[in-house]
């Protein structure tokens, strides 16, 4: 059978995994349908390889001159990188510190590792880590907020003082559900939703939406439910009041405060590798200059780009 | 024209080179600094890296699927959630299932990537992974396991194929992995199995 053939059940493959299912019979031949499919599917041709005539052009402009091209390309990079500025240069002495907070404990996709992290970082209570540190990361966390409500055109936040904030993780709401990071300031209560990976469950960010404006809860304080997601594009599933802002963006605006001298800052420069590395793709292990050159080009690229996500 | 059986020398050249292959062949349209007749033989050359990449770990999964024959339920796992070859171009690698409960339990994947054992070439490599709450099994193979089988950094259980060296076929490189996961797959499977 053609390409075409193949082409048109893996369609349908797609569009069956797509039907969602009204009773736990429909599942069962959903189920059915995607796997008798898939049966079909697995006996159609396999699209063919390039004739190896197709790659002759290659033999004869790459393979030769293969030194020349990585030595053009190496040093185009090395030139990018010497014109960075004084800020994007300490940004990148800090995404080159040899080792990765979570990465070093296997936990580098955990979502429960990095909001207990977070936590930490935002945590500005006496009794936490790093109090003074995370006193300006949660300010720099309110200013990414500011910008991601702007962007998005919703109506501007009020002045949250989240460098004021005490921090939960974990915090159990009364239907059994746990919200990732509740942040609260004196003026305002935060609902941190994170999610690495995976996608929200049906109605997740609308039972924190209620919990949050339940009457009586967080007395007037202002009340913002925040997604914090790897991909920009991922949704939250909710047509509830949210603002959504990713890892990278705060990455980029906790940069230039692990590059300073403040107790923790140490800490903070692994953990922003850690995202860096396993969330963003714009660093590798150790030093800029033992990263493959594809990494380090993301990263340069990151560094140079303004706009936080 | 009949399909790869066999790394060709563009492909063992590809193997070869990885800082090129990830930093400017799979990235071609990130790399200004390339001239036009360059960016043109590459892309030319894609088809024929992406029929030999996803042929070579087809062959691994066939590989797996032929080992398992005679048992038709741990055919019929593997069978389940088919990587089709757009996938396996996308992701990189193929998954075989082994064990399937409420979600994975048990999973050989086949890939070709970087390897820190063999650093500057691209390597054909095959793992056993299990679930974290169902590690012991696993744990009790890798604490006895022998080259060439090595616990990864995440703890669990790799295996290298031999260079790709050109005119090496499929056949031989797929069957230097799955000779060296069988018996893990086997013992460990039968295992969380029994406690399951």
């Amino acid at each position: 059978m053609s390409n075409e053939a193949r082409a048109y059940v893996e369609h349908l493959v797609d569009f069956g995994r797509r039907l969602k299912p009204v009773a736990a019979d429909d599942l069962g031949q959903r189920r059915a349908f995607v796997e008798k499919l898939l049966q079909l599917s697995k006996g159609l041709a396999t699209p063919q390889p390039a004739p190896l005539a197709d790659v002759q052009a290659f033999r004869d402009r790459i393979m030769p001159n293969i030194a020349t091209i990585m030595r053009v390309v190496a040093g185009a990079q090395a030139l990018r990188r010497r014109s960075l500025g004084e800020d994007e240069r300490a940004a990148l002495e800090v995404l080159g510190v040899p080792h990765d907070l979570l990465g070093l404990i296997g936990e580098e996709r955990s979502e429960v590792a990095h909001t207990t992290t977070l936590g930490a970082f935002l945590n500005t209570a006496r009794s936490a880590p790093f109090p003074a540190l995370a006193r300006v990361c949660a300010a720099k966390l309110e200013e990414l907020l500011r910008e991601a409500r702007a962007r998005d055109g919703g109506s501007p936040l009020p002045a949250l003082r989240l460098d004021e904030s005490d921090v939960d993780c974990e915090y159990a709401l009364p239907t059994g559900d746990r919200v990732d990071v509740v942040l609260e300031s004196p003026a305002a209560v935060v609902f941190v939703e994170a999610k690495i990976g995976a996608e929200a469950r049906e109605r997740q960010l609308d039972d924190y939406a209620d919990a949050l404006d339940a009457r009586g809860a967080f007395d007037s304080r202002h009340r913002v439910l925040v997604f914090l997601t790897v991909r920009p594009d991922q949704s939250a599933g909710t047509q509830r009041d949210h603002v959504h802002v990713t890892f990278a963006g705060l990455l980029r605006a906790w940069l230039p405060l692990a590059s300073g001298g403040m107790r923790g800052a140490d800490d903070l420069a692994r953990y922003l590798k850690t995202i860096a590395v396993h969330l963003c793709s714009i660093a590798a292990r150790g030093a800029f200059d033992e990263w493959p050159l594809h990494v380090q080009r993301r990263c340069l690229a990151f560094l140079e780009k303004g706009n936080p996500s | 024209m009949t399909a790869l059986d066999r790394v060709s020398d563009v492909f063992a050249f590809v193997a070869k080179h990885a800082e090129f292959t990830t930093g400017i062949l799979f990235a071609e349209d990130e790399v200004p600094e390339i001239r036009p007749e360059e960016r043109e033989a590459i892309r030319a050359v894609m088809d024929h890296v992406r029929a030999s990449y996803v042929g070579l770990l087809q062959r691994c999964r066939d590989d797996m699927v032929a080992r398992a024959k005679g048992d038709d339920a741990f055919v019929a796992t593997m069978e389940r959630n088919w990587n089709r070859d757009d996938s396996i171009w996308e992701h990189g690698r193929v998954d075989v299932p082994l064990l399937i409960g409420a979600s994975y339990v048990e999973v050989a994947y086949f890939w070709i990537d970087r390897e820190s054992h063999r650093p500057g070439v691209l390597n054909l490599v095959g793992e056993i992974w299990t679930q974290t709450r169902k590690r012991d099994a696993l744990r009790r193979v890798a604490s006895k396991c022998k080259e060439p089988l090595f616990v990864s950094s995440s703890g669990n259980l790799r295996v290298l194929a031999p260079e790709l060296k050109e005119d090496t076929l499929f056949a031989d490189l797929s069957r230097a992995l799955v000779d060296t996961l069988w018996g893990p797959v086997v013992d460990i499977r039968a295992d969380l199995m029994k406690k399951d």
